[in-house]
């Protein structure tokens, strides 16, 4: 009773702070007591503190119950496939870390030290929820996590959250992070690969042409029909003339192409990441692998279709994205909180 | 211009309400009651000095009684106290040569004292006995008066006297005795 | 918590505006009610006080009455009693002027004072020194006297003089009191 007079006196407002390295979002919601409720979404840079205090202390104000809500970015943020304490000690050291048992049957947790050091950074405005990108990615896709074998990546823009669920149960999860954003580091990944594996690629590009079965498909040769319709090679963005060379016409042009260009970076470095956390997946004892063939991702920044086509060529996997809001995720998940 | 807040509008419901209570408060309870205050104040300082007025009139009229029971301390005993015969004799047989008291005799109340009549008979040797018992009567125990007839016969060297002797004391009168008893 | 690391604050709906007017206004009506608690409590210790007073002197006012009738009682028997003495006293002035009157020559065997009379017996050598020694004075005296006389045995004359006053004789004593 006493909170149906507080929803009816008051505006519900949901304050939501995703912070990565380059900018931060705000994300607030108002809830009215009539049921309406208005969108507000504001972009800082991280460096602008005083500007992002004003803006949460002005949302605020409005109205004495606010929930300030905020993703937990923290590189030792994890999620584990287990709930029992013997099982936990496998994975971290219990004491470190804050921890949240789902009722799936797996453990999602965070290093103390780091919501000590978050809280303390937003002390000034305080903090209701510290939320977990993991339990956020399970919730987006509540309705696929329950069937087959899938994997399932939240992107955000210094990182990467990774699990794989089957039946609502958690087999692997990792949280990736995308320390450096340079080409350079495409290039750091190459070497590591053995030079074993490297000659085993070699191999592999080899292909036998007998074993190949020419299909003498109609459909197919109608879509060639199209071609005219199909983009010239200078309309594409990876083989305009642009992009590849470095010295550019026009500062604004060689800015985009820059862009361009560090977009298929990040996005390969993403998928060099995916590919490596497959891997290890596959390999590490600690973990039931199984056999992956379906990824879904919740794109949360704007990824290009490169990575997408990566997964699929590179990997041979179904790749389906989705477009989320990740201030509105934490908003709802805000609201499931109290409710 | 900047949305005022609901809390804004929440705050001045209450300040406006909590106003009005406190001005109908003041109008119709307290100040009242504080005239009445004012009222009854003043009442009473009249009243109390009234009442000093009264208690010093109390103590004056107490020390007039006191007075005059001190100085007639002797009178009033004598009005309380019971005539008999025989103590009477016995007082002043001393005086004559022989005395005798006959006939206690309740008479009516004259002036709100109850009178009773005695009958005297005495022998004396002279007639100045007679003016010193006369004397004498005054300082009495009772407040007696010495009434006529009298008589006075001479047998011999003695003068046998009878005369008649109103002994006056307080009424017996419930009311009256209840009140001299105060 | 179901999904969050950290529990949410406590969010309560008086803000600190609220508070601060609702602590002002709290404390305006204290003031206000706990002044009219007094003055209630004033006045009815005033009325109180007014119904004792009144009851005091309702008593006082009885006590006075009371000593009131005492002081008239006393003031009575003192009178009563001054009266009775002065008139024992005078009555013993009196006999003794009328003994004095007697002279030495004539002797009595009998005296009746009587309220309005007098009525005395005696003896008497002879009717002049009685005429002139007794009766002309208690003739002067009283309003009527008589007189009359037996033969005794030794020649003297018994005599009977009764003599009357009209009024009061204890006036009369009490004049002649005044007058010696």
């Amino acid at each position: 009773m006493f909170n149906n007079l507080k929803k009816f006196l008051y505006t519900q407002i949901y304050i939501n702070i995703i912070a990565n390295a380059q900018k931060t979002v705000i994300y607030v919601e108002e809830l009215h007591s009539n049921g309406s409720s208005d969108n507000f979404e504001e972009v800082f840079n991280s460096t602008q503190r005083v500007e992002i205090y004003e803006c949460i202390q002005a949302f605020a104000k409005k109205s004495p119950i606010h929930y300030i809500s905020i993703l937990d970015n923290s590189p030792s943020c994890g999620a584990i496939p287990t709930c029992s304490k013997e099982d936990k000690k496998l994975y971290y050291n219990s004491s470190d870390f804050e921890n949240i048992c789902t009722p799936e049957g797996w453990t999602y947790y965070t290093s103390k030290r780091d919501l000590l050091e978050l809280q303390g950074h937003y002390h000034k405005v305080g903090l209701d929820f510290i939320f977990s990108p993991f339990i956020i990615l399970s919730n987006f896709f509540i309705d696929k996590i329950s069937n087959d074998i899938a994997m399932y990546i939240l992107i955000n823009e210094d990182n990467l959250v990774l699990s794989v669920f089957e039946d609502s149960k958690l087999f692997f999860a990792v949280n990736l992070d995308m320390e450096n954003k340079d080409l350079d580091s495409n290039d750091e990944l190459l070497m590591d690969i053995d030079d074993d594996e490297e000659l085993d690629l070699e191999e592999s590009v080899d292909i036998n042409l007998e074993n190949v079965d020419v299909d003498d498909d109609v459909e197919l040769i109608d879509e060639f029909d199209d071609m005219e319709d199909l983009d010239t090679f200078d309309d594409m963005d990876e083989f305009s003339q642009d992009a590849i060379e470095e010295d550019s016409v026009s500062e604004k042009s060689s800015k985009d192409d820059f862009e361009d260009q560090n977009g298929f970076g990040v996005d390969y470095h993403r998928f060099s990441l995916i590919q490596s956390a497959i891997n290890n997946f596959y390999q590490d004892t600690k973990y039931d692998s199984k056999f992956i063939e379906t990824v879904y991702i919740a794109d949360s920044v704007g990824i290009s279709n490169e990575l997408k086509k990566f997964l699929e060529e590179e990997m041979f996997l179904s790749v389906y994205v989705r477009k989320m809001n990740l201030g509105h995720e934490l908003c709802e998940l805000s609201k499931a909180e109290l409710r | 211009m900047s949305k005022i807040t609901r809390q804004s509008i929440y705050i001045l419901i209450i300040s406006v309400f909590l106003f009005i209570f406190v001005l109908v408060f003041s109008f119709s309870s307290l100040i009242p009651e504080g005239k009445e205050y004012r009222k009854e104040k003043t009442q009473l300082l009249a009243q109390r000095q009234d009442l000093q007025r009264y208690q010093d009139f109390e103590a004056q009229t107490y020390d007039t009684l006191k007075k005059l029971q001190a100085n007639n301390r002797h009178i009033i005993a004598a009005f309380d106290k019971e005539f008999l015969p025989e103590r009477f004799v016995k007082k002043y047989k001393s005086s004559f040569n022989s005395l005798d008291v006959t006939k206690v005799q309740t008479l009516d109340l004259e002036e709100g004292f109850s009178v009773y009549d005695v009958k005297t008979s005495s022998q004396i040797s002279s007639p100045a006995v007679f003016y010193k018992f006369l004397d004498e009567i005054n300082k009495s125990d009772w407040i007696i008066a010495v009434n006529f007839p009298i008589e006075f016969v001479r047998d011999g060297e003695v003068l046998n006297s009878s005369f008649k002797m109103k002994v006056y004391s307080n009424s017996k009168d419930l009311n009256r005795s209840k009140l001299v008893k105060k | 918590m179901k999904y969050s690391y950290i529990k949410p604050r406590r969010k309560s709906m008086l803000t600190p505006e609220i508070k601060l007017v609702v602590t002002f206004f709290a404390m305006t009506l204290f003031m206000l009610i706990s002044t009219y608690v007094f003055l209630l409590i004033k006045n009815s210790q005033f009325q109180q006080e007014e119904i004792d007073i009144i009851e005091a002197k309702y008593n006082i006012e009885r006590n006075i009455k009371i000593m009131e009738i005492k002081i008239i009682y006393i003031e009575k028997q003192n009178a009563l009693s001054q009266k009775i003495f002065t008139k024992n006293s005078v009555l013993k002035d009196s006999i003794k002027n009328l003994f004095d009157l007697v002279p030495q020559r004539i002797t009595l065997s009998k005296a009746e004072l009587l309220k309005n009379g007098l009525v005395l017996y005696g003896i008497t050598p002879n009717k002049d020194v009685y005429n002139f020694m007794l009766h002309a004075p208690l003739r002067s005296i009283f309003h009527r006297t008589y007189s009359s006389f037996y033969p005794a045995k030794n020649g003297w004359l018994k005599f009977v003089s009764t003599n009357y006053m009209d009024n009061d004789i204890e006036k009369i004593m009490n004049e002649e009191t005044n007058d010696e």
